[in-house]
């Protein structure tokens, strides 16, 4: 292995090229990591600001005590669009896997850069009309957009669809870098059973972005025939099939689901080896499981139309087929577990994020078996247990593994520390928080209460304001990791090169890394989890 | 019961025999998952309390374990095979209707649930249904897809346009149990409920001959002869799902007008028009509400001709009379 570089002193990719007009013109994946991050994350504020609004309403059971049913539904739809299309699926591959794929494999940039940057405003282009059209449009359809109610509402559907589909285009680019380059610019040295379990998982969703992506492409020129040709497709009153639209829907959407989790995955598998000082548990079952999940992913999307009339038959081998999900998903967290097995754990801000990733993931797992079984999904399918379910999954697992990464390249990234203290404090809150918001939704969803309602039943209040003061500690705990991240980063003290003493080559460049990533191009003579020959 | 009571936190109570199985299966997974959660999340506190580095201690170099990757890839597929098989066999008997079930005709529309029965008679945001005996719901939509949901029976199906879906229960418990519309349809979607109102053996016989039955743990309510012209209307617009657009709180905020202040008063129509709002227009607008448009409201009222009779007119305009 290439010895650690001491921290040079001399020029990095902040200070390269100075000026904004060098920032958004540059075509370095460091600096378009970053800009992807910066974009990923004021959506996720204006998404949490409809989330706290929407959780405020709920506090009483009757209807109309902050807003009105309508502007209600529209939150409730600006919120869920917003962080599934801008926030949730690009937040990893478009901030930390641009950043750090490249490096981790050892090469220079990703393999086509000006694509990199063209993707990033595609995304950028694609999440101010899907915002646009959503306020200005006025859209209350939910982020699932189901016909015939989006088809007659007043809203701008097939707009906001349009906006999804660009945002969904800079997926599919992002996706075609990254499995070039991962296939063609590796180090000497790092055969395919020496690549990174981050690059594995990301890899594993690209090929689900590329495959899934057009099929949205498809459901909105269906649409927009529908809407100007007046060809019946998804409208009954036009001869349609208002059920059609959902099939086509989760068939983009359900893989679009791995498309979310998948990269928190890798950044987990990347985190508990180095905080155990322990080789990853079964590396190659952890790879192997995620192509087991995104081949999986292409056939289990009728397990959301369960009580839509669809057969009885396809109910029989949809709900089949979704046990098998609940396999190799097994796999990876056990393997995680099994990682810390006799190792020397210490419990930085990353490895706090990767056992409340595990906390959390497993309750959004085990639940998801309550819902791919057949009779108890129809009592719980459209109920708050559905929410609380996809939020474990969503939030507990991909936004755990996001935030966790965030403090864990951190140093990498800015070439400072952030501060120990001021990340567990965040980390409690949002933990305590995020369970206290959630974990009430299953219990109102399986006394019935169903999802998407403005007012409710007096029996659910006590589970509905439980869930709204949590809500008020996540956004306490987000907020205060946003105040100590950008206090850190720059006043924070100078991290070092590799300061958790990880085995992945980008941390054998300095922080913040040169313009060219390595000041000699890295050789890879061992596998990135054998931590015997690295001292802290 | 005592199992139940202490351990099926919050499920509704089990107003079927299906929802007697159900809740075996749902607490099956319930503690199956109490038990995974604990090994996992369990046993990755206790590494991280006995494993915590201290200065003597090396980690061990474990690169995997086969035999152990195989049981725990085995012994979960076997597990979730079992679920799949008991879920299957439950969702058989949810899903099939015993062939002699009466048939009850559903249909939704925004914002409200019409049921027919084969006397003709058609019931707003209510239905009775006969204790211990089987009764199918055939239902369909007049507009966007709504979702029938009766927690307490654990049954639910999206309501359609354009085909027909089922649901069938046997009741077993007299009283009221609660419906709710599960699929997003639009402004009023929280305030689209209905109730099945299960009725012992002859009070089913009174309701059938069109007498007016005490539902077994309701409320006791006074018959409408008991009540004043204005107070019969306010019960009728609850009971026809009036209510879900309209308010008598004079907020101008809702779906539809509100009644408040509305009657012997000039009304601006969409057209540029006005028209005072007498017994006339509100029997028009209820009868058929796209002959005048409210300016600032959308034309999404279904006609109520058929619905509401003579009578009942008469009581909802002395209501809205009444509220100056």
């Amino acid at each position: 292995m290439a010895h650690a570089n001491s921290t040079s002193h001399g020029s990095n990719y902040l200070n390269h090229e100075k000026g904004l007009w060098s920032w958004l013109t540059t075509v370095d994946h460091k600096r378009i990591g970053l800009m992807y991050l910066a974009t990923v994350l004021t959506y996720f504020l204006v998404g949490g600001i409809f989330a706290l609004l929407i959780r405020l309403e709920l506090f009483t059971p009757g209807g109309g005590n902050l807003i009105t049913a309508q502007t209600y539904n529209r939150f409730f739809t600006y919120h869920g669009a917003i962080m599934v299309f801008l926030v949730i699926i690009p937040a990893i591959p478009g901030s930390i896997g641009n950043f750090v794929l490249p490096m981790m494999v050892g090469a220079k940039d990703v393999a086509f850069p000006k694509l990199n940057l063209f993707s990033y405003y595609v995304y950028l282009a694609g999440g101010i009309f899907a915002t646009l059209a959503l306020f200005l449009g006025g859209a209350d359809t939910g982020w699932t957009f189901y016909t015939p109610y989006s088809i007659r509402t007043s809203g701008a559907v097939i707009l906001v669809v349009f906006g999804a589909f660009i945002a969904g285009f800079a997926s599919i680019l992002t996706a075609l870098n990254f499995i070039i380059t991962i296939h063609k610019l590796r180090a000497q040295g790092q055969s395919w059973s020496r690549l990174p379990l981050l690059c594995w998982s990301l890899y594993a969703t690209s090929v689900i972005q590329i495959l899934a992506t057009p099929v949205l492409a498809i459901t909105l020129a269906l649409l927009i025939f529908e809407r100007v040709f007046k060809i019946g497709i998804f409208d009954p009153a036009l001869g349609g099939d208002a059920v059609l639209f959902q099939h086509f829907f989760w068939f983009y959407s359900h893989p679009a689901v791995y498309i979310m989790i998948l990269p928190a995955m890798g950044v987990i598998s990347e985190i508990i080896p180095v905080f155990s000082r322990k080789p990853i548990f079964g590396y190659k079952a952890i790879a192997l499981a995620s192509f087991g999940i995104a081949l999986v992913a292409f056939i289990v999307w009728g397990h959301h139309m369960f009580v839509t009339g669809q057969s009885e038959l396809a109910n029989f081998v949809f709900s089949l087929l979704t046990m098998f999900v609940a396999v190799p998903t097994g796999v990876k967290v056990f393997s995680w577990v099994g990682t810390m097995y006799k190792g020397s754990l210490t419990f930085n801000a990353p490895m706090k994020y990767a056992m409340g990733f595990i906390e959390l993931f497993t309750i959004g797992g085990l639940t998801g078996v309550f819902l791919a079984t057949l009779p108890i999904d129809v009592h719980l399918t459209d109920t708050y247990f559905v929410i609380a379910h996809f939020h474990y999954v969503m939030v507990g697992g991909t936004i755990m593994g996001f935030v966790g990464g965030m403090h864990y390249w951190f140093p990498k990234v800015t070439g400072k520390m952030y501060n120990e203290s001021s990340a567990s404090v965040a980390f409690w809150l949002i933990l305590l928080g995020f369970n206290l918001t959630f974990f009430p939704q299953f219990i109102a969803g399986a006394q019935g209460m169903p999802r998407r309602y403005w007012s409710y039943l007096p029996e659910f209040t006590l589970m509905n304001q439980l869930s709204t003061i949590g809500s008020w500690f996540l956004a306490v705990g987000f907020a205060w990791t946003a105040i100590y991240m950008i206090r850190d980063a720059r006043k924070g003290p100078k991290a070092g090169d590799n300061p958790w003493g990880a085995g992945t080559l980008e941390w054998q460049s300095p922080s913040p890394p040169p313009h060219d990533n390595f000041p000699v191009d890295p050789v890879v003579t061992t596998w990135p989890y054998d931590y015997r020959g690295i001292k802290i | 019961m005592l199992f139940r009571e202490a351990y099926a936190l919050g499920l509704p109570s089990q107003g079927t025999d299906v929802a007697v199985i159900w809740d075996h299966l749902y607490l099956f997974l319930l503690w199956l998952s109490v038990f995974f959660f604990i090994l996992v999340v369990g046993g990755m506190l206790y590494f991280a309390v006995k494993y915590k580095k201290s200065s003597g201690a090396k980690p061990k170099y474990i690169v995997d374990n086969h035999a152990l990757e195989l049981f725990w890839t085995i012994v979960p597929t076997i597990l979730l095979l079992v679920i799949f098989g008991w879920g299957w066999s439950v969702y058989k008997k949810m899903v099939h209707a015993p062939t002699n079930a009466m048939e009850i005709r559903v249909i939704g529309k925004q914002w409200l649930w019409n049921f027919q029965y084969d006397d003709g008679r058609v019931l707003t945001n209510e239905v009775y249904v006969p204790q211990n005996v089987p009764v199918k719901f055939v239902m369909s939509s007049e507009d966007v897809i709504h979702g029938f949901f009766i927690p307490n029976f654990r049954v639910k199906s999206d309501v359609v346009p354009g085909m027909f879906t089922t649901i069938w229960f046997e009741a077993k418990q007299a009283g009221e149990h609660q419906v709710f519309c599960t699929e997003y349809c639009g402004a009023s979607h929280s305030l689209m409920l209905a109730k099945v109102k299960v009725l012992e053996a002859d009070k089913w016989e009174a309701f059938k001959r069109g007498k007016p039955v005490q539902v077994t743990g309701a409320k006791p309510e006074a018959s409408l002869t008991q009540l004043s012209l204005p107070e019969q209307g306010a019960k009728l617009v609850a009971a026809k799902g009036c209510n879900a657009c309209h308010n008598a709180t004079g907020d101008a905020g809702g779906i539809g007008p509100t009644y408040k202040g509305l009657f012997g008063h000039d009304v601006e129509l969409a057209d540029g028009s006005t028209v005072k709002a007498d017994e006339n227009y509100i029997r028009e607008s209820i009868m058929t509400p796209t002959a005048k448009i409210v300016k600032g409201y959308n034309p999404v009222m279904p006609p109520f001709q058929g619905i509401v009779n003579e009578t009942e007119m008469n009581a909802i305009i002395a209501y809205i009379k009444s509220l100056q």
